[in-house]
């Protein structure tokens, strides 16, 4: 069998399975504990601030850095040792990392011509690919002779054609505008789908992996905060960090006090408090709530009541209207016509209901 | 244009102009000039026009055998320093920044030793009671000296050891310049470590190989010191030869010619570069 078939009549095993990993380098570790499976065909998003482990993880899984511990398979196999070369994982890199000195099709046959193909059968392939990638007429045209977007498709068309078992993307949109990103987002996904490839992908942009990803991994300081799927995420942060890097709501910050029908609750202002229910568990001290800004129901309130509001800003389809709490800062997305009786220096009066509030560990 | 830029343009460029003019044209007009002129041996030359000098240079046997090994001397270490610099640059691009540091060191401590120094040096080494030999006879593996210093080979060495700096520094430039995800992605693409080096870094390293072949090779045929000291009475190269007829011969219309032919190769050669490397 040629080596660039994928395996896809192997056992149901995940496409990606990593376990226990740890990666050091110079004395700093870059990925502690890390386990993951990836499921075959999904779309998966590394996500988190820079240097919290994701491309040292996609790195790793690359074959590019080699782990202090824990193992990596591909498609069931342990490939502990295995150099890249032999991995067959596409890859397309944050700088795209295109040859310079060949045409769009010459990187896009350079795979092929890694794994023997002769011309007559490669060509068709390449042509193919870049086909895909809506290139087909620009294929004589180098690197430099084409925009960045252009770039980016040609890039992806190198790395589709092997038939990889293992599509990686190291922050493949973050060259781009943002209209061009918003583009090649659909796109990736479409394509992503159409072939079926299993995808894992590198960005630091919550709203590009939300959109994308059929589940998000987001990473903290070289280790795993939270996998979910994009809605799960941002509806069930597992932490108060997780809530506020995915932009989950608001998070309040003061002591939590039982009130008399099983509801903790905590005071925003002196005439004003939110109450959650304790949940399973124990509560743990430092704990957070999380409020929706899409959750918070505003009253206007006569001046020395309620909380003052600070700020407005127009986001199209919401207004987020910002507050002041002695439990922290809040925002409230309101839809245009029902923020009109918030203007900026008003005050107003704060609720949301208890089950739509979350208690979440601090930190 | 407005007026403004074409000003500053002549003070930018007019300091180095100036001096270019004064220390470069005008001397080499001088001595074109002295290349048409006829050999007298009285009176060094006569002010009359003749095309006698280029005619003898371009027709003798003596001078023709004299520019082709002066050319071969340079094709010759050329080649040596590239194949002995690629690796080395190679090397020095992909150190860690310690290592780094230490291997340019040492590549470049050949242009920090005073060339006549470097020159005698090479002299004990090389010469037939020099320590190679000697050492080479006292472990037995020669009995008789082997002819390293005097001739051409002792020429090479020379010249490849002042040489090697400036083709690895060549190559290293262009080296480091090479975005590293370039060999990450054509590793994951499958590619050997031949493969990448012959597909990707060598294409892309093509135009410091060429930049530093032509510094090497005008470098090396028109050095005068090393192969007037190594090179013993035995080797004559056009520098050489230039110098010889300045002095001791004193026929300074030939020496004048011998100048110009050697400039005019020398301007081919970038001529010939700029023409290969004019894609990059």
């Amino acid at each position: 069998m040629a080596p660039w078939t994928p395996q896809s009549t192997l056992a149901p095993e995940p496409a990606l399975s990593v376990s226990d990993l740890h990666v050091r380098y110079s004395g700093t570790t870059a990925l502690r504990d890390v386990s993951l499976d990836v499921a075959r065909g999904e779309f998966v998003a590394l996500l988190g601030p820079s240097g919290c482990g994701k491309t040292s993880l996609l790195r790793t899984v690359a074959g590019f850095i080699q782990p202090d511990q824990g193992t990596v398979r591909l498609h069931g196999r342990d490939v502990a040792g295995m150099p890249a070369r032999h991995r067959n994982i596409g890859i397309v890199f944050q700088s795209y990392a295109l040859f310079p000195h060949m045409t769009a099709l010459e990187n896009v046959l350079f795979g092929l011509e890694c794994r023997g193909l002769r011309r007559p059968v490669a060509l068709p392939r390449a042509r193919q690919a870049l086909d895909l990638v809506g290139l087909d007429t620009l294929s004589d045209r180098r690197p430099r002779q084409l925009s960045g977007g252009q770039q980016q498709r040609v890039a992806l068309a190198r790395a589709i054609v092997i038939e990889p078992d293992l599509l990686l993307l190291d922050e493949p949109l973050g060259a781009l505008d943002k209209q061009l990103r918003v583009q090649m987002q659909t796109e990736l996904k479409t394509l992503q789908r159409r072939l079926g490839v299993t995808a894992v992908f590198v960005t630091h942009d919550q709203e590009e992996a939300m959109s994308m990803a059929d589940r998000i991994v987001v990473m903290r300081a070289g280790g795993i905060a939270q996998v979910d799927t994009p809605e799960r995420l941002f509806r069930l942060p597992a932490s108060a960090w997780v809530c506020e890097f995915v932009g989950g709501g608001n998070l309040l910050r003061a002591p939590l006090t039982p009130t008399g029908n099983g509801l903790l609750r905590m005071e925003i202002a002196p005439d004003s408090v939110i109450e959650v229910a304790p949940g399973p568990g124990a509560v743990v001290p430092g704990a957070v709530i999380q409020v929706p800004f899409d959750k918070l129901r505003l009253h206007p309130a006569p001046p020395g009541q309620g909380l003052p509001i600070t700020g407005r800003r127009f986001l199209g389809a919401t207004v987020a209207v910002h507050l002041d709490s002695t439990a922290g800062p809040l925002c409230a997305h309101l839809p245009p016509g029902m923020a009109e009786p918030f203007p900026l220096g008003a005050r107003a009066h704060v609720e949301a209901d208890p089950e739509h509030c979350r208690l979440l560990p601090d930190g | 244009m407005t007026r403004a830029p074409r000003l500053s343009l002549l003070l930018y460029l007019g300091p180095v102009t100036l001096f270019y003019l004064v220390f470069l044209v005008l001397p080499y007009a001088m001595v074109l000039r002295l290349s048409v002129f006829r050999f007298s041996s009285m009176r060094l030359y006569v002010a009359e026009f003749t095309t006698a000098n280029y005619a003898a240079v371009l027709t003798d046997p003596f001078y023709l055998t004299l520019l082709a090994r002066t050319v071969g001397l340079g094709l010759a270490v050329t080649l040596i320093t590239l194949i002995l610099g690629y690796p080395l640059a190679l090397l020095i691009a992909r150190a860690g920044p310690g290592l780094k540091s230490a291997l340019i060191a040492v590549t470049l401590s050949p242009l920090l030793i005073n060339l006549v120094v470097r020159t005698y040096a090479w002299l004990v080494l090389l010469g037939d009671t020099g320590v190679v030999n000697r050492w080479l006879q006292a472990t037995g593996l020669t009995t008789a000296p082997l002819p390293l210093g005097g001739n051409m080979l002792s020429v090479v060495i020379g010249l490849v050891h002042i040489s090697l700096p400036l083709m690895a520094l060549s190559l290293i430039g262009v080296l480091e310049r090479i975005d590293p995800a370039l060999i990450d992605a054509a590793d994951s693409l499958g590619a050997s470590r031949a493969r990448i080096l012959r597909r990707v870094i060598l294409p892309l390293t093509w135009p410091g190989v060429g930049a530093g072949s032509l510094l090497v090779f005008s470098f090396a045929i028109s050095a005068f010191v090393t192969p007037a000291l190594l090179g013993g009475n035995r080797v004559s190269t056009i520098s050489t030869l230039i110098y010889e007829k300045f002095t001791f011969s004193s026929n300074w219309p030939v020496g004048a010619t011998l100048v110009m032919v050697l400039l005019v190769i020398n301007a081919g050669v970038v001529v010939l570069h700029a023409r290969l490397f004019r894609e990059a």
